[in-house]
């Protein structure tokens, strides 16, 4: 045999001819490909280990046959026979794939035979190898199919769809959007479609998807597209960056949606300018409301002042119920205003505000009733910030608090402690108790009703909007107001808010 | 002063006299007619730039802003004091008065003792 390899020292074994046959030996046995040659007849005159195996023979069963005598299927024969004769008269390599069904079931192979020269130059056989790729071949069928499944679903879905290659650039659309846009892939692909943005929204929508695509975090926008009539449509977009490997390797592809919200921006805006129109009409009614209350009281109060020697006490006493009647209007009017203003729908939450700060906001505001009641007001451990606006969260302290003051048992200092915890929902559960008069359960739900009320305006003042606001609030921010008490044991206020 | 409701007219003119502020006042009725009052003063038979201008928000015809705009950008009385007074407490509100540079901003509040105050919130802006 023929030593190809070259030796570059004086050690090496290839001085040992029958060493290299050893190493040649080896090597194509345990090799799990098969190795084989034919001659110029198209006989075995060589088959390695693994072939034999694969086959099921011995080496005498199969050197000196043919494809054909050693059970391959006439087509298969008669394949490898032509390729044989021409890698002879090419003296050229040829290559191909085959399914074969041997011990193992039927397996797919890969397989090259090379031309073997003789020392004048001529083809003396052919020489091949094969390798089984039943398993490469099986991971290629399952992610065309995966791939087919994953198109299909984009295109059955009413969404637009895209995906995207690692830098950006968009490599496939669904029909959605051809329908949508009226425009053919061509037109599309890359960064053609950029060319459907609302050029007031192109600028912003670029810039996140620029530091989307080099951050590699999820891509959101919203946005206007152009429609194949020239209308453009608002629409939400989202993609996120899929990564090969399981823990997060390299980007490999986007893959996005764009839905169309138009209807919905549209009710939204339509409600803003409601909401708009109606705190405008709120104030303007509250502020002309007031002016002329204010006259009342204040001539109401003259008139007692510089007149009291004249009115005799029926009319003194008619003169003061008009004056309560105004202002308890005045105060109505004024609280009204405080729960139209409490759910405003334009002001998004801010950072998170600092409890504390607020709590004392509201703490001065009921300075008065809080010294003339001599209430001790307890916070226990740390109130967190949460992302509600600082003045709604005031409005809820004050109110409450304000209420644990009010409705206190009579001649007696109120106690109340405020407190916040973790709901397992991750919310934060807020509480302000108190050890006043309580409430009988059928009222519990009713006293959050806008002006319903438990008392007389006699016994305890009040224009029954206080808990609808909090209610308001609350609500305004997905959480829960309620109340737990029993009557003469006190009241507890509970009211979730976002963490 | 620019004043449409009378109830109030006389309210300031008590608290004017209960700050001890002594002063010849005039009394227009709504927003044109304080424009024209300031455009023709220091002419012939007409008074002359008031010392100080009472200006409510709430006006027919022009609205107290619109006033209170006119005075420091067009008018002759550019430099005449202003004090809103108005029941409106509303921040679009207390934010128009500091850009236009009002002196003072009054909140007509529905007690008498209160009302009061404006006296003496006149007599430390005149310093009289």
């Amino acid at each position: 045999m023929q030593t190809p390899l070259r030796s570059s020292t004086s050690t090496s074994p290839a001085a040992d001819p029958d060493q290299w046959r050893r190493f040649y030996e080896t090597i194509l046995a345990a090799t799990p490909d098969f190795v084989y040659v034919f001659d110029l007849d198209e006989r075995f005159t060589y088959v390695n280990r693994a072939l034999l195996d694969m086959w099921g023979k011995t080496w005498d069963e199969a050197i000196g046959r043919t494809c054909l005598e050693l059970g391959y299927e006439p087509w298969h024969a008669a394949m490898h026979g032509r390729e044989i004769r021409t890698v002879v008269a090419t003296k050229a390599p040829i290559r191909g794939e085959v399914p074969f069904t041997g011990v193992q079931g039927c397996r797919i192979y890969d397989y090259i035979f090379v031309p073997v020269f003789g020392p004048g130059g001529e083809v003396e056989a052919v020489a091949g190898t094969t390798r089984d790729i039943t398993h490469r071949k099986m991971e290629e069928e399952r992610r065309r199919e995966s791939e087919e499944r994953l198109r299909f679903m984009a295109e059955s879905m009413p969404q637009k769809i895209f995906t995207a290659s690692p830098d950006g650039q968009i490599d496939y659309f669904n029909q959605q959007w051809f329908t949508f846009a009226g425009l053919p892939f061509e037109r599309l692909r890359g960064h053609g479609w950029e060319s459907l943005l609302h050029p007031g929204d192109a600028t912003a929508f670029q810039q996140d998807w620029r530091e989307s695509i080099e951050s590699g975090r999820p891509f959101q926008c919203t946005h206007r597209i152009r429609r194949a009539d020239g209308a453009y449509r608002w629409h939400l977009s989202r993609a996120n960056a899929m990564r090969s490997g399981e823990g997060g390797g390299a980007i490999s592809m986007w893959i996005g949606s764009s839905t169309d919200i138009h209807e919905q921006k549209a009710t939204e805006q339509a409600l803003r300018q409601a909401n708009q129109d109606l705190e405008q009409f709120a104030y303007t009614a509250t502020h002309d409301l007031q002016e002329p209350l204010r006259s009342v009281m204040i001539y109401g109060e003259l008139l007692l002042r510089r007149h009291a020697d004249k009115l005799d006490g029926q009319a003194a006493q008619y003169l003061k119920f008009m004056h309560n009647g105004a202002s308890r209007m005045e105060m109505l009017v004024r609280d009204l205003l405080s729960y139209t203003r409490s759910t405003k729908l334009d002001e998004a939450p801010e950072q998170p505000e600092d409890l504390h700060g607020q709590l004392q906001v509201a703490l001065q505001n009921l300075a008065t009733s809080i010294a003339e009641s001599g209430a001790v007001i307890t916070v226990t451990g740390q109130l967190p910030a949460v992302p509600v606006m600082g003045t709604h969260l005031q409005q809820l302290f004050q109110n409450l608090i304000g209420n644990a003051i009010k409705y206190r048992h009579p001649g007696q200092q109120p106690a109340i402690t405020v407190s916040a915890s973790r709901t397992p929902e991750g919310q934060w559960c807020f509480v302000v108790e108190d050890d006043g008069i309580g409430i009988e359960s059928e009222y519990k739900e009713r006293i959050f009703g806008l002006f319903k009320r438990l008392h007389t305006g006699d016994k305890y003042s009040g224009t029954g909007i206080g808990l609808a606001i909090c209610q308001r609030i609350v609500e305004r921010y997905h959480g829960r107001i309620w109340v737990e008490s029993e009557p003469g044991e006190g009241s507890r206020f509970c009211f979730t808010l976002p963490g | 002063m620019v004043e449409d409701n009378r109830a109030d007219v006389y309210l300031i003119e008590e608290a004017l006299t209960e700050g001890g502020v002594v002063a010849q006042t005039a009394v227009v009725e709504d927003g044109q007619a304080a424009t024209e009052f300031l455009e023709r003063s220091g002419e012939r038979d007409a008074p002359p730039c008031p010392d100080l201008v009472l200006l409510d928000l709430n006006l027919p015809k022009k609205s107290g802003d619109e006033v209170l705009a006119y005075i420091r950008s067009t008018g002759k009385c550019k430099h005449v004091k202003v004090i809103i007074v108005t029941s409106s407490d509303a921040s679009v509100d207390r934010q128009m008065a500091q850009d236009l540079r009002a002196d003072a901003y009054f909140r007509k509040p529905s007690t008498y003792s209160e009302y009061m105050r404006l006296g003496s919130i006149v007599r430390d802006l005149l310093g009289c």
